[in-house]
This record gives structure tokens, C-alpha cells and sequence, in this order.
């Protein structure tokens, strides 16, 4: 094991000047101007206001495009060009650098001599379901996950201190902290371009996507659209289309950002039933300090036992 | 001249367990399920040892297995078995902050606990228990920032009261207690120094101020009313804040919080009874401090066996593989010490055989500490465990395509909203 301390670099001197001049231009940051009143868990909002994805898999054709179209726009850095070696697959999972992800399942069934083999290519495009009741935004203890005025779930990265209780939080494995050595140290996903929404533009990804598989919208309309696609799809004989998140899925509502799949929601790397950690977390505050009281009533039994026997 | 990929032996282990292992491609139907069908566990008794969980290797079905389904090698539901979950970016820092910080709350506690029950007699461990306290506090800051990707932004914890994390409700709390913790640590100082010099040639005006305004019962009232609660939460939020995660490991167990509580205040015991026994104390103290670190061990196991039957198969990164060997020493050390401190010796080895028990306690602490965070990296880097921390607790919703208790920040706050998402 290494000790990689920048002090051990730069100099006790060099250090200490360095975070003097860290603290003094960083500390207007922390204490940011609120401009918008930012909407609370509780608050009475209409669905009609909150903004979401709704990403129908029988329509993608795996381009990647809104991979792309994500990456230039928020300027996030290349993944590398490594397959997964099972199909066309180089970004493997959602992460601090990578806020969209084609998935590719190849399926083949029947005979393995591939005579009567049917087979099938599911592709599906994943992305940061911004949460009803985020587990990445109660777990965060600076305050920099909020809901933003379009309703979704947005990280403050000027706010973010790298702590990584997000990254352990969230049961889809999306948050990703970014490497502290190379990058900025901070916790990183989707914001659901914000910064497009606020100028009235569609998301990069839905902008670009080729198919309409990515689709954009107020969380009504969307839910409708994919309600009544789930209902074409069945006319036309596809009966194993189905909605992921577009009602509550395990402890969660209805997800901001919710799938048509084909599959078991495991074979798109979906938990089926995320659990929402922050249940019963009194309870568990209650156990942990009264078994604590508890030891804390037996030394003082002890110790006073000690003085008068 | 490095021999080229394509030339490279069809026999080559990799190429071998290429070979053998099911093909991830190949499904039994692609007649999808129904989403009610997933209301039911899938089956998925094939499984990755956890420690190669990122190998591709699985015991391929031999005998009736086989015959019974003849596609039983195609693999259960799952992405290639890339990990579904995040690997928790808490390293050795956050390990040995999760020992030391326990370690330091248990021992106030004990000093405060002997202060006040058990008056002159125990005076020693009030004094130690206060310094072990304070020498234990100080590295915790350092190796939380150090933790940070980011260190200068620390005070970004304290930017907000946010009591619903863990990780928030904790900052607040070490800060405060760490201000008892020096109060008590100034009270004490003052107090030998004076009991250095002799009593009886001491004016009342000789006294120390200070130490008089410290010593005012009201105060110390106020002092203990604090200070006892704030060191209960340092020694057990932190296995709260992990319960309070998807990780398989460490996702809602409700024995973690409790399970950090025992050890914080074995650890501090040992640690008070070790520092006396190498300061050469008198030893009166002692007997006390050994049963409470065996009520503390008692919990601990009670807790470890929860914690262990609650999380069930979710425990296997415990169980075998890189943290195997820290978590049986951690329980192995518990025994160990227990067993040592009760073994008949002469007078003269009681104390060596005394200060190994606790140094055995003390690392018992440490490594099971070290065993479940570096366990939480081995369950989230174990697709299989992540699967299972997923699946249906409660198989008689979503009937209808919702769940009862469900709904979230919509539901909770806008009934008309989630009318209106769930009828459909």
C-alpha cells in the first residue's frame, strides 16, 4: 500500500499555501445564491412540470448515438474502446463519465447446432431514472443532490464534496465518483441536461436519438405515449412489451425516467425490485443506541457495583 | 517478441474456461414473462463464487440436472454478469476511522460511566478513558478529509443540518462530541496537576479557576446530558450509515448499528484496561473493566449472529474469499480473549495474560471493521449478490401493477398526481 499524499509531493509549505488559496477562491462556492426555489420532497407539484425520459428498447437500433451526443455536450471524457467481448458493448455500465449506456443483449434459443436457432438482439438505452424518493439525494450530506426545477435529481458539483455515500446509495448503480487523481474527485451523473431544459431545448440524447426511442417530455404525456405504445405493441402480437418504471417499481414511485423492456429487467443489468435503503432507518438508529444505553447501564452497574460490594 | 494472440494454444486456461462456461447468449425461450411473473424470486441457484465474481465461470449442471433441462446451461436472467451496483469508494481511511472513532466514543463513555458511578475508586479509568479518548479522536479528522476525492471541501459537511443522512447526522455529532471529549480531557489535566501539588498546602485562592468553573455540578450535568448522547451516536451511527446503502453486504440490516455500538464499547475497554496495565496502574479498576468488555463481547456475537442471519446468503463475501480470514479472526480473537481472561494463572502472569486478551480485542475490532467494509466492495462487485438484494421482498403486491405503502415524493405529497400515474 502507498501513501499518496500531496503534501508528501509539493511540500508541508507548498501544501499549506495551496489550500490557503483553495479555501479563500473555493468559499464563495459553498454557500451558493439560491435563484430558484428548489422544490421540496413534499411539495404538491403537477406531473405536467416535471420533465422525464421515457425509452422504448423495441425501437433502438444501438447507434450510440445518444452516448455521443452526451458525451459532447457535457463534455465528459471517452470511455475507450474496449468490448465487453460478449456483443457491441464498450461502456459496460452508467458511471461518473458515462450519464447514457447502449446495452446489448444478444439471445439465441432453440437447437445449439443453430439449425432451428431463433435468435434476437435487445438494446436498450439506460440512463440516471432520477427517482421519485432518490436514494442519491437523501444520502447526500452536503446538500448538493437537490431536485431541480424541472423536478429531477441534480448533482451541485460545486458543492459536492467526493464523500461517495451516493455511489453506495443508489440500488441502479448509476452515480459514479469521479477519479480523485485524474479528475475532479466529485460524484457525477445525468442532470437531465438542465442546462438545454432551461433554455426550452430537448435533452441531447432525445434530440439525437434517430429512432424516438429516447423520448422527452412532461412525465404525464410520457406516461401516456408509452402506455398506449404498450398497448400497439400488444395489438400487433408483441406481447412481452412491458413498462419498467412508468408505476412504482419495488419501493420507489413512479421512476422520472422509465423503460419499455422486452426482457427480465435483470438481462438489462434492472434490479427488479431496488430496495429503498432509507426505510426503517429510525428502527435501526434505535437498535444501534440502545444496545449502546444498554452497555453504557451495565458499566455503570459495574463500576458502582465495584464501590459498594 | 511477443507471440501473437491468434498462435496462442487452443488448450491455454483461458481458452479452456472459454470453452466450459454456459454461453451468456443462450436462453431456455424468448417468450418474455409477464411483468407479474417477476413477483415470484427467479431461480438462480447457479451462482459465482464471490470472490471471482467477475470471472465467467459456473459449475456446468451434471446427471438429472441436465437431462431434466436440457437448456439448463443457459445462464439465469443477467447482463453478461457485469456488476449491477457500484463498488463503495471507502477505502482503509474510512476503515480505520470506523475503529478509531468507536474506539474513542466507547471510552468516554466508560470514563464518563466510571466518573460518575464510580466515584474515587475508579478514578484512573475516568482519567485514562479521557485521554485514550482524546488520543484516539484526533487522527479521525484528518483521515476523513483524507477519504475525500476532494480534500479541501470537508466543510462542505457542515454546510447543512440534514439529520435524514447518516453521514450528516454523524459529522455534526463527532463535532460536537469532540468538544466534550476536549472538555473532559482539560478537566482531567487539571485535576491531576492539581493533585500533584500536595491538597492540604493549597489556599483556596491557589485553586485553578478554571478548573472550578468545570468541576460546577451543574455544569457537568449539562456536560454528560450532551456528551453521553453525541458519543452513543459516533459509536454507532456509522454501521446505521452503512445499513442506509444498496450494497448487498450492508443494505437495511438492522444488527449493523448495534453490532458497531458492542464493539465500540469493547474497544474502548480494552483499550483503558491496556493503557493502565502499561502505565502500571493499580490494577483495582480492572475486574470492572474486563466484565463490561465481556458484556460488550456478548452483544458483539449476538449481533454478529443477526446480522449474519439476516443477510443470510448476502454474507458470502464474509463467509469466503479475501475478507474470510478477517472476519473469522474477528470472531476467533473475540473467543480468544474471552477465554485467555478467564484462564487460572499466578498473580504474576495475570497481567501479561490480561494485556494480551485486550490487544486480542483490540484487533478483533479493527478487523471486523476492515472485513465488512472491504466485504461491501466484494458484494457489489458480485452480480449474483446484487440480484438478490433486488428481488421481491413481498410477493403479494403490484398485483394490479402498484404496491401498496409505495408512491414515493408523488404519492406523499400530491395524491392527484399518483391517481393519476397509477390508474392505467
Amino acid at each position: 500500500m502507498t501513501l499518496q499524499l500531496p503534501i508528501l509531493n509539493r511540500g508541508i509549505g507548498g501544501a499549506l499555501r495551496d489550500a490557503a488559496h483553495d479555501a479563500v477562491v473555493n468559499f464563495p462556492n459553498a454557500f451558493p445564491p439560491v435563484r430558484l426555489p428548489v422544490p421540496q420532497p413534499d411539495d404538491s407539484r403537477q406531473l405536467s412540470q416535471i420533465m422525464g425520459f421515457f425509452t422504448d428498447t423495441t425501437l433502438c437500433i444501438g447507434c450510440k448515438a445518444c452516448e455521443v451526443a452526451c458525451k459532447q455536450w457535457n463534455q465528459l471524457p471517452s470511455d475507450g474502446f474496449e468490448f465487453t467481448a460478449n456483443s457491441y458493448d464498450n461502456t459496460k455500465h452508467l458511471g461518473a463519465t458515462t450519464w447514457r449506456h447502449v446495452a446489448f443483449k444478444e439471445q439465441i434459443a432453440g437447437d445449439g447446432d443453430g439449425t432451428d436457432a431463433v435468435s434476437r438482439w435487445l438494446m436498450m438505452s439506460d440512463v440516471c431514472k432520477h427517482c421519485d424518493e432518490a436514494p442519491c439525494q437523501h444520502s447526500c450530506p452536503t446538500g448538493a443532490i437537490i431536485y431541480n426545477n424541472f423536478g429531477d435529481v441534480y448533482v451541485q458539483n460545486d458543492i459536492c464534496n467526493g464523500c461517495g455515500y451516493c455511489v453506495a446509495a443508489c440500488p441502479f448503480g448509476v452515480i459514479g465518483r469521479a477519479d480523485e487523481q485524474h479528475d475532479d474527485g466529485h460524484a457525477h451523473k445525468c442532470t437531465l441536461c438542465m442546462d438545454r431544459q432551461e433554455e426550452g431545448m430537448t435533452p441531447a440524447c432525445a434530440k439525437v436519438c434517430p429512432t424516438s426511442s429516447i423520448q422527452f417530455g412532461p412525465l404525464d404525456q410520457l406516461r401516456d405515449a408509452a402506455r398506449q405504445r404498450v398497448g400497439d405493441l400488444k395489438d400487433r402480437g408483441n406481447d412481452r412489451a412491458y413498462l419498467y418504471g412508468c408505476d412504482s417499481v419495488g419501493d420507489y414511485g413512479p421512476l422520472n425516467a422509465f423503460f419499455l423492456l422486452e426482457d427480465h429487467p435483470n438481462s438489462y443489468n434492472l434490479p427488479v425490485d431496488p430496495p429503498q435503503p432509507f426505510r426503517g432507518q429510525k428502527a435501526r438508529y434505535a437498535a444501534s443506541l440502545g444496545v449502546g444505553a444498554l452497555l453504557v447501564g451495565v458499566a455503570a452497574a459495574l463500576f458502582g457495583g465495584a464501590r459498594h460490594g | 517478441m511477443a507471440e501473437d494472440r491468434k498462435d496462442a494454444p487452443y488448450d491455454a486456461p483461458w481458452a479452456q474456461n472459454l470453452r466450459h462456461r454456459p454461453d451468456p447468449n443462450r436462453v431456455s425461450s424468448l417468450q418474455t414473462p409477464t411483468p407479474g411473473q417477476f413477483d415470484r424470486p427467479q431461480p438462480l441457484d447457479v451462482r459465482l463464487p464471490s470472490d471471482q465474481a467477475t470471472a465467467q465461470h459456473r459449475p456446468l449442471p451434471v446427471g438429472a440436472a441436465r437431462d431434466a433441462d436440457p437448456q439448463s446451461n443457459a445462464a439465469p436472467p443477467s447482463y453478461y454478469d457485469i456488476p449491477m451496483l457500484k463498488q463503495p469508494v471507502w477505502k482503509w481511511q474510512i476503515a480505520t476511522y470506523f475503529y478509531l472513532g468507536g474506539l474513542s466514543a466507547g471510552a468516554y463513555l466508560l470514563s464518563r460511566v466510571a466518573d460518575r458511578a464510580g466515584g474515587d475508586k475508579h478514578r484512573n479509568v475516568s482519567r485514562i478513558g479521557a485521554y485514550v479518548a482524546m488520543a484516539t479522536l484526533v487522527p479521525c479528522p484528518p483521515l476523513l478529509i483524507w477519504d475525500l476525492g476532494d480534500p479541501k471541501r470537508f466543510h462542505h459537511m457542515l454546510r447543512v443540518w440534514k439529520p435524514s443522512t447518516p453521514m450528516n447526522l454523524g459529522t455534526w455529532s463527532i463535532v460536537a462530541y469532540s468538544g466534550m471529549a476536549a472538555y473532559e480531557v482539560v478537566r482531567q489535566y487539571l485535576t491531576e496537576r492539581e493533585n500533584r501539588v500536595d491538597a492540604a498546602s493549597l489556599g483556596a485562592t491557589d485553586r485553578n479557576k478554571l478548573l472550578q468553573v468545570m468541576n460546577n455540578g451543574v455544569l457537568l450535568a449539562l456536560h454528560d446530558a450532551a456528551g453521553i448522547p453525541f458519543s452513543l451516536m459516533v459509536a454507532g451511527y456509522t454501521g446505521v450509515l452503512l445499513s442506509c446503502t444498496a450494497n448487498p453486504l450492508w443494505c437495511k440490516n438492522p444488527y449493523l448499528g448495534p453490532l458497531f455500538s458492542a464493539s465500540a464499547v469493547s474497544t474502548g475497554a480494552e483499550a483503558i484496561s491496556l493503557a493502565l496495565d502499561l502505565l502500571g496502574d493499580q490494577p483495582a479498576s480492572q475486574s470492572a473493566l474486563q466484565n463490561i468488555d465481556t458484556a460488550a463481547h456478548v452483544a458483539e456475537l449476538a449481533c454478529m449472529a443477526g446480522f449474519s442471519r439476516f443477510a443470510g446468503e448476502k454474507a458470502d463475501p464474509l463467509r469466503r474469499g479475501l475478507m474470510k480470514k478477517h472476519h473469522l479472526f474477528s470472531l476467533g480473537a473475540i473467543v480468544g480473549a474471552e477465554v485467555l481472561k478467564r484462564i487460572p494463572v499466578d498473580n504474576e502472569l495475570r497481567k501479561p495474560v490480561r494485556m494480551v486478551a485486550s490487544a486480542l480485542g483490540l484487533a478483533a475490532g479493527f478487523s471486523m471493521r476492515w472485513a465488512m467494509i472491504f466485504g461491501g466492495h466484494t458484494a457489489a462487485a458480485d452480480p449474483h449478490l446484487s440480484r438478490v438484494v433486488s428481488q421481491p421482498r413481498d410477493s403479494s403486491i403490484r398485483a394490479d401493477g402498484h404496491m401498496k405503502g409505495a408512491g414515493g415524493r408523488l404519492a406523499h405529497g400530491n395524491a392527484r398526481a399518483s391517481e393519476r400515474s397509477l390508474s392505467a
